[in-house]
């Protein structure tokens, strides 16, 4: 008689809607509609000593993938904004975790996922019209994650950590290979810390890096010469109190850093080494005992590195010409408010 | 050999006689015999679904998130111009060469460039 493992099931999903404007002088454009959505299921199953988990996620395309003309500007920099684009394809995430314990208090859990992610069509530039109103057919590739997690309780501390390998397959464009990213490495640990029965400590950190993407060449897809990737380190702090049993206070403080400047000038793709800094309050309701409210501020300041230096003229004769240069573009700094309000409800 | 095989039996024997006596564990049971705590086990369940899943979308996965706001952990990977199709600064390079026949009037070549931000 084979004994049927215990088994939990969760499902969960997660939606928005946007009202995104751009209002620089000369390029203004709004878009107002729902965002992609999200769905998963989750089934665990118990037996003595494993615990298998596995997951599936889909998005769903209820966004708008193709903002044809000054919409497309309503996608914004993703360290000013938190959702920077609204629409791409059906993607579907199966995912395989099996979680033991090496002891009672440090349990590990390897697993693998694979996404499939789903054609979308994209604007494009029509140089007759010299317009944004064509489309191109993107397909994104696949997305292949494996990784290793591990949390322990050591005295008072609760620590977690992830380490993993990414490995995506080629992106087309209306059937036609034009890119591939490189293999990438990402890391997160993550510790909790009780100072008191009120007052708890959360750091996280996160790293990631990604190697040489192949770009276009003359025979199809070639590795890129310098690496066009950087290394991207995320850092918070995020101290709290429990006001009540219901209600939790706090303050984050949150940095983002991406090392290094990058040109490529066969794509002329500029990618800036970029800080940026983010300080506010966050607070947890119970609205009730199966619904949070979480609301949180902050102000960021941005601090985007200089351009290349670049030849923006040259005058002369013979063999001694004036050269002027310049870094383009320049020092770039930003700085803002983010509001966000979530609700988390449990059925 | 034989009294090494009543021993190994009678060992069994003990080990499953303590294991009937244990209260059954609320979750997975560590190799060294001992209960692991259920809330580490759930919590890094779910981690490894999550780091598993994030690729799913811009947005990440509902299965939850293993970083902090205001900057999720998801930001680590939505660096993709060509994907999700994101404000990157673009330098483009536009040259114009005059050339000079030595009549001394003019400058042998001239090269401006010009920056815009583009998608």
């Amino acid at each position: 008689m084979v004994e049927w493992p215990e088994a939990k099931w969760e499902v969960a999903a997660k939606t928005g809607y946007v009202w995104s404007s751009h209002r620089t002088p000369g390029q203004e454009a709004s878009y107002n509609g729902p965002v992609d959505s999200q769905a998963s299921l989750l089934v665990t199953l118990g037996t003595s000593y494993l615990r298998p988990v596995l997951g599936v996620a889909v998005n769903i395309p209820t966004g708008e993938s193709v903002l044809s003309g000054k919409r497309r500007l309503t996608r914004m920099d993703p360290d000013l904004v938190e959702l920077g684009t609204y629409g791409e394809g059906f993607n579907i995430t199966p995912s395989l975790g099996v979680t033991f314990a090496p002891t009672a208090n440090f349990i590990v859990t390897p697993s693998i996922g694979y996404s499939w992610r789903g054609e979308f069509d994209r604007e494009s530039f029509v140089p007759a019209t010299g317009l944004f109103t064509g489309r191109h057919t993107i397909d994104p590739g696949d997305v292949l994650t494996a990784s290793i997690s591990a949390t322990a309780r050591v005295g008072k501390w609760i620590v977690q950590g992830s380490a993993g390998y990414t490995a995506e397959s080629e992106v087309h464009q209306d059937g036609v290979a034009i890119g591939k990213k490189g293999d990438g490495a990402i890391a997160n640990v993550a510790a909790l810390y009780p100072v008191s029965d009120k007052v708890n400590v959360l750091l996280n950190g996160s790293w990631g890096y990604f190697g040489k993407n192949d770009i276009p060449g003359s025979t199809g897809l070639v590795t890129e010469l310098r690496n066009s990737n950087s290394h991207v380190f995320i850092g918070a702090i995020q101290p709290t109190y429990d006001l009540t049993d219901k209600l939790k206070i706090g303050f984050n403080y949150s940095f983002l850093y991406r090392n290094n400047n990058y040109y490529d000038i066969f794509q002329e793709l500029y990618v800036p080494a970029r800080v940026k800094h983010s300080v506010g309050p966050v607070m947890d309701y119970v609205i009730a005992p199966n619904a949070t409210l979480s609301l949180a501020a902050s102000r960021f300041w941005v601090v985007q590195d200089t351009g290349p230096n670049l030849v923006t003229q040259e005058i002369g004769v013979g063999s001694n010409p004036v050269v002027n240069r310049a870094n383009l573009p320049p020092e770039l700094h930003f700085s803002g408010w983010s509001i966000s309000a979530s609700a988390k409800v449990q059925f | 050999m034989t009294k090494l095989l009543t021993l190994l039996l009678a060992s069994a024997a003990l080990c499953n006689s303590v294991s009937a006596q244990q209260a059954p564990c609320k979750s997975i049971k560590a190799l060294d015999g001992t209960c692991a705590d259920p809330a580490l086990v759930d919590i890094n369940s779910r981690r490894s679904a999550v780091i598993s899943s994030a690729r799913t979308s811009y947005n990440g996965s509902p299965i939850g998130t293993v970083g902090l706001k205001p900057i999720p952990y998801e930001r680590l990977y939505r660096d993709d111009p060509v994907v999700y199709g994101l404000p990157t600064y673009t330098t483009t390079i536009t040259a114009t060469i005059t050339f000079d026949f030595g009549d001394g009037k003019g400058p042998v070549s001239t090269q401006s460039t010009s920056t815009t931000r583009t998608k």
